[in-house]
């Protein structure tokens, strides 16, 4: 058998229908694992999965042993579309002179644009989960700046400024700070930047990300004066890797609706 | 205030069942007109909540969107296209969907100040629609499976069903993309392991590439693919719709 002959039986559709229909039960079959004990799966949020694996998942094997078929499944699965992405493309822009006075290349390809951005957020999802630097609660005070961990990078606070909210629809929100401007400085060595930051709007420095998680005081009417700003520091290659997949795999949703659109006006199934 | 728009959507979902009520009686315009009446009474329940609590997201909101996304695809496929014959089928779903959601509300609990972002917004109402549109592709799969109707009218009702499961899609996307934005920017993570329902709205986006793989083997029976649309309509409402509502209550507290 040749190499060809190989890479087209492991990319088949066949494979790839029976991979996605055992993701799919698998993720039905957690969701009803989830609700059961959801305790044993919020720490994901901050554990590698590695480390979750080990301890959380290995311990409670009766709410958690989807997971690891369903690990299991994603990782055929991504190599199933690995080789049908090259098996595909491949046979596309072989024909490339021909495709081209139709202008059908672009649209031919939308269904392995979104199997190559399906490949490279499968790929983020694991660095994601799998390295980087996740560092949690740490707390910013006026007085006492925050020092990245292992790096001279170091953050402090400059001022906090934020409007009462007027709510419309719910009184208990009333006077709540729910767009607070957080005035920092970053400095590493000589270098120094000034940044503002705030809900939703983390700030980048030297590949990290730092979020604003949690902030007092919460209102106007706070019994605590005190400003205090807790951050979630990340530094994870996996990050801009999923960006670009979903920027990708949105790319090609579209192009693929184009190229369906295409084909119902001509009649097609 | 919250009150008088839970009362505005009641009204929208009684004038649906009226207008399913009256599909008994007689079709035609009367009917549509009534549903169009109480589909805009949903839908503008559902705009004024959104306007009223802007920048932030009102929480389980989904359960309204999809009751009024599901009119909004019943009216698009009434009004302007060839498919009177499942009236009756989109009415009744639209009518269940909507009194289901006005009874059960889960939009209790106070918005939180994270969800003032453009991303939770597009998650809520994309997401919603995706259900939507998988949700009236359950029944119009129920038509091509069990009706009794001429091939040419069950191809045409499987076209129309695929291109609004590849919409459905493409709107979940969107969703899932925005919601996966969100968690980054207001947690530093692009999942969050919150809820059950995100691991079955995975199941879900997973299912119908599935079907969206299934339907690119030309040797797939018609029947087949109308098949697959049901489970994945029945798989929509059990494990990311019904999960959304909550428990019994009588809307705007009367």
């Amino acid at each position: 058998m040749n190499i060809t002959k190989v890479i087209s039986i492991l990319g088949s559709i066949a494979l790839a229908r029976i991979f996605l229909l055992l993701v799919s039960i698998s993720l039905f079959v957690g969701s009803v694992f989830y609700n059961l004990n959801s305790e044993v799966f919020v720490p994901l949020n901050t554990l590698s999965l590695l480390e979750w694996l080990q301890t959380y998942g290995q311990n409670n094997l009766a709410y958690t042993w989807w997971f690891y078929l369903f690990i299991v499944f994603m990782f055929l699965l991504g190599m199933n579309t690995f080789f049908c992405t090259l098996d595909r493309t491949w046979i596309i822009l072989s024909r490339y002179n021909k495709l081209k006075k139709d202008n059908l290349v672009l649209l031919l390809l939308s269904p392995h644009i979104m199997h190559f951005s399906f490949i490279i957020l499968l790929l983020g999802y694991f660095m994601l989960y799998s390295f980087g630097i996740n560092s949690y609660n740490n707390i910013l005070r006026k007085d006492c700046p925050v020092t990245i961990h292992e790096t001279d990078i170091k953050i402090s606070l400059l001022k906090f400024s934020a409007t009462p909210y007027k709510s419309r629809l719910y009184e208990g929100l009333n006077g709540k700070f729910i767009d607070p401007r957080i005035d920092l400085e970053i400095s590493e060595g000589d270098t120094m930047e000034r940044k503002v930051f705030g809900l939703n709007n983390p700030v980048y420095f030297r590949g990290y990300s730092i979020h604003l998680n949690d902030f007092t005081p919460k209102s106007g009417r706070s019994m605590s004066r005190e400003i205090s700003v807790n951050l979630t520091i990340r530094k994870n290659a996996g990050i801009p890797l999923f960006i670009m997949g979903i920027i990708l795999f949105i790319t090609g949703t579209f192009l693929y609706i184009i190229y369906n659109f295409k084909n119902t006006q001509r009649g097609d199934r | 205030m919250r009150g008088n728009i839970s009362l505005l959507f009641l009204a929208g979902s009684v004038i649906c069942s009226l207008s399913f009520l009256v599909s008994f009686i007689r079709s035609g315009r009367v009917r549509n007109y009534i549903f169009a009446g109480g589909v805009l009474c949903t839908s503008v329940s559902c705009i004024i909540k959104i306007i009223l609590n802007w920048p932030l997201v009102t929480l389980f909101q989904e359960s309204y969107l999809i009751s009024a996304a599901c009119g909004i695809i019943s009216i698009y496929m009434i009004f302007f296209t060839g498919f009177e014959r499942v009236t009756l089928l989109l009415t009744g779903l639209t009518a269940s969907v909507s009194l289901f959601s006005a009874f059960f509300p889960a939009d209790i609990y106070v918005s939180f100040i994270k969800t003032n972002t453009i991303f939770a917004h597009i998650f809520s109402v994309f997401s919603s629609g995706a259900r939507a549109a998988y949700m009236v592709s359950f029944v119009l799969a129920l038509y091509g499976v069990f009706g009794k109707n001429e091939e040419s009218f069950k191809s045409n009702l499987l076209r129309f069903n695929t291109n609004l499961i590849i919409a459905g899609f493409a709107m979940q996307c969107i969703g899932m993309f925005s919601g996966a934005m969100w968690s980054f920017v207001g947690w530093g993570n692009p999942v969050q392991w919150q809820s059950h329902i995100f691991l079955a709205m995975a199941g879900v986006w997973f299912y119908y590439s599935w079907y969206l793989h299934l339907k690119i083997g030309r040797k797939t029976e018609n029947s087949k693919l109308f098949k697959a649309a049901l489970l994945g309509g029945l798989l929509t409402i059990l494990f990311t719709y019904i999960p959304d509502t909550g428990k019994f209550a009588i809307p705007g507290g009367m």
